[in-house]
């Protein structure tokens, strides 16, 4: 935006924008060409990935999961990605298959590890609660660098004629980040060899969209709204953010009033919910789950999840998870879950109705329980809602009752994100590594 | 005719000969020695079988497709197991654990579309010209096409293959590997 100018290689030559989401359970990468503009359209960048040993396929996510193999665990070359890579540790899909078997090995959620400020992020403490001697253990800083790297490598492996550090990059940082969480996901993003970014907010990102979606008609769509509120439902976290639009005379202008708390709370728990239900009934039929059979298990209350809440949802859907050993007919679980168990779970469970004053409750809840990361010990986001509009009612109301500021000239063509406004909203980090703010 | 020699066999089938004689001299000491005889002196330095493609590396793809199904559909496990003994619902529970994996892997690795897009049980008409590959003509077949006919199977097609690329590190005779857990 505005800022661009100020950037010492302005000139060269960028082909691409590109964003990525570094998520706590999935990463992506969008592009768009910078030369076609808004109508050329984003388009995913599906990323290589190993799926097994010697595997390698392209999938429009990869999941946030490193695996640290032990020595001679597979065979040479079979970790090798087409860019090489073979001393890291393993990424995306195949770490989290391997993970499910080895849960010892696995370096999950590496992102909620870094704004996590109950440890030293700096140390070396993933996967957590693994036995110091038994690998070389990685600091949440550097788990974000591989995932990253991973990225970079797999762009200029696809594209080595536009290498991703020349591009104009966006890296998405949930709001609820803090300052440190942000520095370091910026040492993390010029460890894995992006000398210049931009950190965006997830909740501008999305804002953003809705902007690109509704360019031919902005005013309209905007027309009488004062309040924006951005609630992002994660995999693994939520966040709140609520925003004051302004009407200029060049368009909208937002203004960020409040960000909630980064509440390690989303879908993947309303899986285990799921899943810990059917577990539930397979335990009072005298069956019993594997670690294995518990990931697959979750897989399945996935699917079940998207077709029972999904459009036209069935009446009930099964689930079925094989047995750990070579015989399928026998050892095969299988069990029905009814479309209103599957709303109590997860409706009434995360998302239920509750009046403004609810706040969340402390009661521990087993679904959501894992060592080492504070989860969140209400599930209900509702509540969670509730108690973040209660604690920020004033500024909204004062945003509200705010008369629409129309004839003031905005300080640059831009129609939102302006410095003034959004003091978090960029954070430029270019080559000397002095974060410069928007 | 007499005494005229035997004709020269075909070249596919001197290629069969030679897979043949690959797979013999490995598997039949006896062989292996009878052939080293016929080859004649030198036959040390002859490098006709260390050039020859393993047949499993030859096959590597539709051998990892296997190894593909049975990871994610458990469909080697479903298909060497005897079912007769069992009872539906049991076969049922197992079918859903092959389908669901199974069809992940077919949406992944390939684009499928009907060989063509009218609903079974549609009446469709066969030009002349057309693409006997795509379409079998079943019933009473007679005279030329144009034919006018009812859709009993729509067919299909892969428009686009996206599977996996492999590294040449891989076993592909590895199906699924055993599992020991420590």
């Amino acid at each position: 935006m505005e800022t661009r100018a100020e950037r010492p290689d302005e000139g060269l030559s960028r082909p691409y924008a590109i964003g990525i989401d570094l998520g706590t359970t999935n990463c992506a990468v969008a592009w768009a060409g910078l030369a076609e503009g808004v109508a050329g359209g984003v388009a995913d960048f599906p990323v290589p990935q190993l799926q097994g040993p010697g595997e390698v396929a392209s999938r429009p996510l990869l999941p946030s999961f490193l695996y640290l193999p032990a020595e001679s665990e597979f065979a040479a070359g079979t970790t090798r990605l087409p860019w090489g890579g073979e001393a890291g540790p393993i990424v995306g899909e195949w770490a989290r298959a391997q993970g499910a078997r080895v849960p010892g090995r696995l370096v999950a959620s590496a992102k909620s590890w870094l704004c996590h400020s109950g440890v030293d992020r700096t140390a070396a403490i993933l996967p957590w609660g693994a036995p110091p001697d038994a690998m070389r253990k990685l600091s949440p800083v550097e788990a974000t660098t591989h995932l990253l790297a991973h990225l970079v490598a797999a762009w200029d492996h696809a594209h080595p004629e536009a290498p991703l550090a020349g591009q104009e990059v966006v890296v998405t940082v949930p709001a609820s980040f803090d300052e440190v969480a942000r520095t370091l996901t910026a040492e993390a993003a010029r460890r894995a060899g992006l000398p210049q970014f931009t950190l965006l907010e997830e909740p501008q990102a999305a804002f953003y969209d809705f902007l690109a979606r509704h360019r031919a008609d902005l005013a309209g769509a905007l027309s009488g709204i004062r309040l924006i509120l951005v609630v992002d439902v994660g995999g693994g976290t939520t966040d709140f953010s609520l925003m004051q639009v302004e009407a200029t005379s060049s368009g909208p202008r937002l203004r960020r009033l409040a960000v909630g708390d980064h509440l390690l709370l989303g879908g993947d728990n309303m899986d285990a919910a799921l899943a810990h239900w059917v577990e539930d009934e397979w335990r009072r039929a005298g069956r019993k789950l594997g670690a294995l059979q518990w990931s697959l298990l979750v897989q399945a209350a996935r699917a079940a999840k998207e077709a029972l809440l999904g459009e036209a949802p069935p009446e009930s859907y099964r689930v079925a998870v094989a047995g750990e050993g070579s015989r399928l007919l026998g050892g095969t679980l299988s069990a029905t879950i009814p479309r209103a168990e599957a709303e109590r779970l997860v409706l009434d469970g995360f998302l239920p109705h509750c009046a403004a004053e609810d706040a969340p409750g402390r009661g521990a809840r087993t679904a959501l329980q894992e060592l080492g990361l504070p989860y969140a010990k209400e599930p209900a986001i509702t509540r969670h809602l509730a108690a973040f509009l209660r604690e920020h009612a004033a500024a909204g109301h004062a945003a509200l009752a705010a008369e629409p500021s129309l004839g003031s000239p905005p300080s640059a063509p831009d129609v939102v994100g302006q410095a003034s406004s959004l003091p978090l909203e960029f954070g430029h980090f270019p080559a000397d590594s002095r974060p410069v703010m928007a | 005719m007499g005494n005229t020699p035997p004709s020269n066999l075909p070249f596919l089938a001197r290629v069969g000969v030679a897979l043949r004689c690959f797979w013999q001299a490995l598997t039949r000491p006896e062989f292996a020695r009878q052939a080293r005889a016929l080859l004649g002196p030198g036959v040390a330095a002859a490098p006709a079988a260390s050039a020859a493609v393993p047949p499993e590396q030859a096959q590597a793809p539709a051998l990892h497709l296997l190894s593909l199904l049975q990871r994610e559909g458990r469909l080697i496990d479903f298909l060497q197991e005897d079912i007769a003994g069992f009872d539906d619902a049991e076969v049922g529970a197992a079918a859903r654990v092959v389908h669901a994996g199974c069809r992940r892997v077919l949406t992944e690795g390939l684009t499928l579309e009907p060989a063509l897009r009218e609903a079974d049980g549609a009446s469709v008409t066969v030009p002349a010209g057309f693409d006997a590959q795509r379409i079998r003509l079943t019933g009473k077949v007679a005279g030329q096409p144009p034919f006018r006919g009812v859709l009993r199977h729509h067919g299909w097609v892969a428009t686009a293959v996206q599977l996996p690329t492999l590294s040449p590190a891989l076993d592909p005779r590895v199906l699924a590997p055993a599992e020991v857990e420590l």
